[in-house]
């Protein structure tokens, strides 16, 4: 169970977040949606353990992965590298990881000769790889297109699926959230505070 | 994949550069003939002669090697130091803002007065020859890399943290390519100060190298015998600058052709 507990959040004298609490359970995926600016990223980076500088408290597991919202690759690297030097994980491992994502005769290749869609299904082989009991995914469709996007989420799907991870979607996508989360939060105010939502059934 | 077949380019340029040498010895030559002066400017010809003299049946060699010896251990330790103290600057705004000024001063402390003093203060040793290089090297290598520190991708630390790269992986696959390009500029204008200031070292306060035959001829006044062992040394260094920091500068950066 991950446990998110902010009761605020500054950046000097500027309030971004306010009393922020939040629950996810294993399996279960929660989505947080708001507009560009309300502290959707903060939230994640505190969720993540990348900023400590808060008042409140968060319980997460060892293990923690993410998708960022470039696919945040080490170009000097090749695919197969990226996922084995990061994840620790064994040459079989990475193959599997690779052929999963539909990236299987691609483990020699170096980033930048894979194409945008390969990148982040790349990024994505990763996080799982890393076998994560909390995974932390910010704006992961970001900048593709619709059919791209709705591949990726299809993917993310099918791999949230084979495993039971919490996992916590910042997205300022609606039709994101709704195929992939079973809770639904709504960023708002400021400083920013959390109510869950419903989303209109038509996007589901 | 990669190809082993010349690119006309680079071969275009190598023939400009080998065009270009030419001419300058042929600046020489006709100066040297004007001149008509061999005390004063020897011919391109007379120096080849005599270095081919002194490297087989002189000293040139030993010297050479002595030179060499040095300029390896001033780099290295030179290299290690500055990298260290360039990476924690350019890292921790802290350290950055406590060490600048120590900084500024010794990238303004002339290489004669370091030379001297550490002659004065350790004696005339190998030690004291090393150091001095050493401390006049260091500040130029600890602000490159302190730039190349501040241009690391912080999305990139974020997700060595979050997947908790282990720090040996991390210096190794993460921050050194990050700091490859600094790395090479510094070893590349590192080796270019470094044998100046080792010849400059040798010529105050060693018995052997370069920099001592150098000495040894100005007392002499023998102007073709400076010439034989300055050039002589040129040629080492740009061998390998060619043969060793080119190649290696062109391997670590191959991930940006791709």
């Amino acid at each position: 169970m991950i446990g998110i507990g902010i009761k605020g959040k500054s950046y000097g004298d500027q309030p971004v977040l306010g009393n922020v609490c939040l629950e996810i359970a294993s399996g279960e995926c929660v989505a947080v949606l708001g507009p560009s600016g309300i502290g959707k990223t903060t939230l994640l980076r505190i969720a993540a353990g990348l900023d400590p500088e808060f008042d409140g408290h968060v319980t997460r597991p060892e293990r923690i992965s993410m998708v960022f919202q470039e696919p945040t690759l080490l170009p000097w690297r090749t695919a197969g590298d990226n996922i084995r030097l990061i994840t620790g994980a064994s040459d079989a491992s990475v193959k599997e990881a690779l052929v999963r994502v539909g990236l299987d005769g691609k483990a020699d290749r170096l980033p930048d000769q894979l194409s945008l869609g390969q990148r982040r299904r790349l990024s994505l082989a990763r996080a799982f790889a890393a076998k994560p009991q909390f995974l932390v995914m910010d704006e992961p469709f970001a900048s593709l297109d619709k059919s791209l996007a709705n591949d990726m989420i299809a993917l993310t799907l099918e791999l949230l699926a084979d495993a039971s991870i919490a996992t916590l979607l910042v997205t300022h996508s609606e039709h994101e959230a709704s195929r992939l989360a079973s809770s639904v939060y709504l960023l708002h105010g400021q400083p920013a505070n959390l109510s869950q939502t419903r989303l209109p059934s038509g996007l589901s | 994949m990669s190809s082993r077949k010349a690119d006309p380019r680079v071969a275009g340029s190598i023939r400009t550069r080998l065009v270009s040498l030419g001419l300058l010895i042929m600046v020489w030559s006709v100066f040297a003939a004007a001149l008509a002066d061999p005390e004063t400017l020897p011919s391109p010809l007379e120096i080849g002669r005599l270095t081919f003299k002194e490297l087989f049946a002189g000293p040139l060699l030993y010297h050479l090697g002595i030179t060499l010896g040095r300029v390896v251990a001033a780099f290295i330790l030179a290299m290690a130091i500055g990298t260290a103290i360039g990476l924690l600057m350019g890292r921790r705004k802290s350290v950055d803002t406590w060490f600048d000024p120590w900084l500024l001063f010794f990238l303004n402390l002339p290489a004669l007065v370091t030379i001297v003093l550490c002659y004065l203060w350790i004696g005339l040793t190998e030690v004291a020859a090393i150091t001095a290089v050493a401390i006049n090297k260091i500040p130029m290598v600890t602000v490159l890399i302190r730039e190349g520190a501040r241009t690391f991708d912080p999305a990139l630390d974020d997700m060595s943290r979050i997947f908790r790269v282990p720090r040996l992986t991390r210096l190794r696959h993460i921050i050194v390519p990050q700091l490859a390009p600094f790395f090479a500029a510094s070893a590349r204008t590192g080796t270019a100060l470094i044998w100046k200031i080792v010849l400059v070292v040798e010529f105050l306060g060693r018995s052997n190298g370069v920099g001592f035959q150098i000495h040894l001829y100005f007392q002499l006044f023998d102007v073709a015998m400076v010439l034989t062992y300055a050039l002589s040394f040129i040629a080492v260094m740009l061998t390998i600058e060619f043969a060793v920091l080119q190649p290696w500068e062109r391997r670590a950066s191959r991930w940006r052709r791709a």
